[in-house]
């Protein structure tokens, strides 16, 4: 029964990956500077690369915003931020899987009259508008560095385009990174606090805790 | 004479190798995905140069054939207009040249191009008046007047490919 409840969290990596991997690569394969099949190869190698080296990522944070301490409301929580980000995505919306999980746990905190962390969920909304803002800024400087750069070199026009290329993979590969790095919390948190594993002590060795397993088995499943 | 057909032939061979490469690049461009912003741009303006090259095979070509007999006070004039349309053309490619890697000189080299242009446009006229009141065949003056059209429309599609190419240049900067 364990392994159904966890289900859900593969539904909303399933449409993590065909909502953000846009983001990443989209303007690249828009221009057709590079394709969707190179394209769709390097986020998947490097979003599990951000979500194995992370670590817990932004777990904590959806922790203190309310804690789902039931297998039966990760499950759902997890379906319902997956589904919403799955229709958004077939209504060709790019859409926040953080805003969709945020919004399930209030929603499970709601049904369930658990408090909510409102210090926590305040920190959370300003994240959301500061992180567009200093994007466009750091957007604008960085594209003015590179102009002026552009237009006081020589650069042959196909060299140009060969270092373009470079960067955007380079970029891309950097963006599946961060991605994978920032949501394995947004698929994994809601489960932490309904932990279903007990730790394991293999004989004169480490420990393995409940929280381990949970993010061990959503990595390498 | 000799050396007039020698310079044909080897026009000749260069237009024939910039027909193959242009070809190439095209096909390449296309395969390896090259510059996907810049290619129309890049492929419209080789093919108009390209055109520019056989304008000028046909013109001499012609030269070769009819072997015109210019009067002798219009040697000097046509001198100036083959000078003025030559000089169009070597500025395009200077200007084709530097729409790859300097940008910002592409406007310079259109001005010349212009200029040029304007100037073999006036020749052109000053040459025709000339002949057109000449006490000569009319059907020599017709000749003539073909001839002289003929160098002077290298200058125009020198232009052309300029015009286009001051496009080009404006997109990049955009």
């Amino acid at each position: 029964m364990i392994w159904f409840f966890l289900i859900s969290r593969l539904f909303l990596g399933w449409s993590l990956g065909a909502n953000d991997t846009a983001n990443v690569f989209g303007t690249a394969v828009g221009t057709r500077m590079i394709k969707f099949k190179f394209a769709a190869t390097v986020v998947s190698i490097f979003v599990i690369l951000g979500a194995v080296f992370s670590r817990a990522g932004t777990t904590r944070t959806l922790e203190q915003l309310g804690a789902v301490n039931a297998m039966g409301g990760s499950f759902t929580v997890a379906l319902c931020a997956g589904d919403t980000v799955a229709w958004m995505t077939r209504w060709e919306l790019p859409v926040s899987t953080s805003q969709a999980i945020v919004g399930g746990i209030i929603g499970w905190n709601f049904f369930t009259s658990s408090p909510t962390n409102y210090t926590s969920l305040i920190n959370i909304v300003l994240a959301w508008i500061t992180s567009p803002i200093l994007a466009a800024i750091v957007a604008i400087v960085l594209f003015k560095i590179f102009k002026l750069f552009i237009d006081n070199s020589r650069i042959h026009l196909l060299e140009l385009d060969m270092w373009t290329c470079s960067g955007l993979i380079l970029v891309g590969a950097f963006g599946a990174y961060s991605l994978g790095a920032n949501n394995i919390a947004n698929v994994m948190g809601v489960f932490v606090s309904a932990v279903p594993f007990n730790d394991i002590h293999p004989p004169g060795l480490f420990t393995v805790s409940g929280k381990q397993q949970l993010f061990l088995s959503v990595r390498w499943r | 004479m000799d050396e007039f057909e020698q310079r044909l032939k080897d026009l000749r061979a260069i237009e024939s190798r910039a027909d193959h490469l242009r070809r190439e690049v095209e096909s390449k461009l296309y395969a390896y995905t090259l510059i996907p912003e810049a290619r129309g741009d890049v492929l419209g303006t080789l093919e108009s140069s390209d055109k520019v090259l056989n304008r000028l095979d046909e013109t001499l070509l012609q030269f070769s054939i009819e072997i015109p007999e210019i009067p002798k006070d219009l040697h000097i004039l046509f001198k100036d207009l083959s000078s003025a349309s030559v000089k169009a053309v070597e500025f395009m490619i200077q200007a084709n040249r530097a729409y790859f890697r300097e940008l910002y000189a592409v406007r310079d080299h259109i001005n010349k191009v212009i200029y040029y242009e304007k100037e073999s446009d006036k020749i052109a006229e000053k040459i025709k008046r000339m002949i057109f009141r000449k006490d000569i065949p009319h059907s020599y003056k017709l000749q003539l007047g073909y001839f002289i059209h003929h160098i002077e429309i290298i200058a125009d599609q020198a232009e052309d490919v300029c015009d286009r190419l001051a496009i080009a240049t404006i997109k990049r900067y955009v």
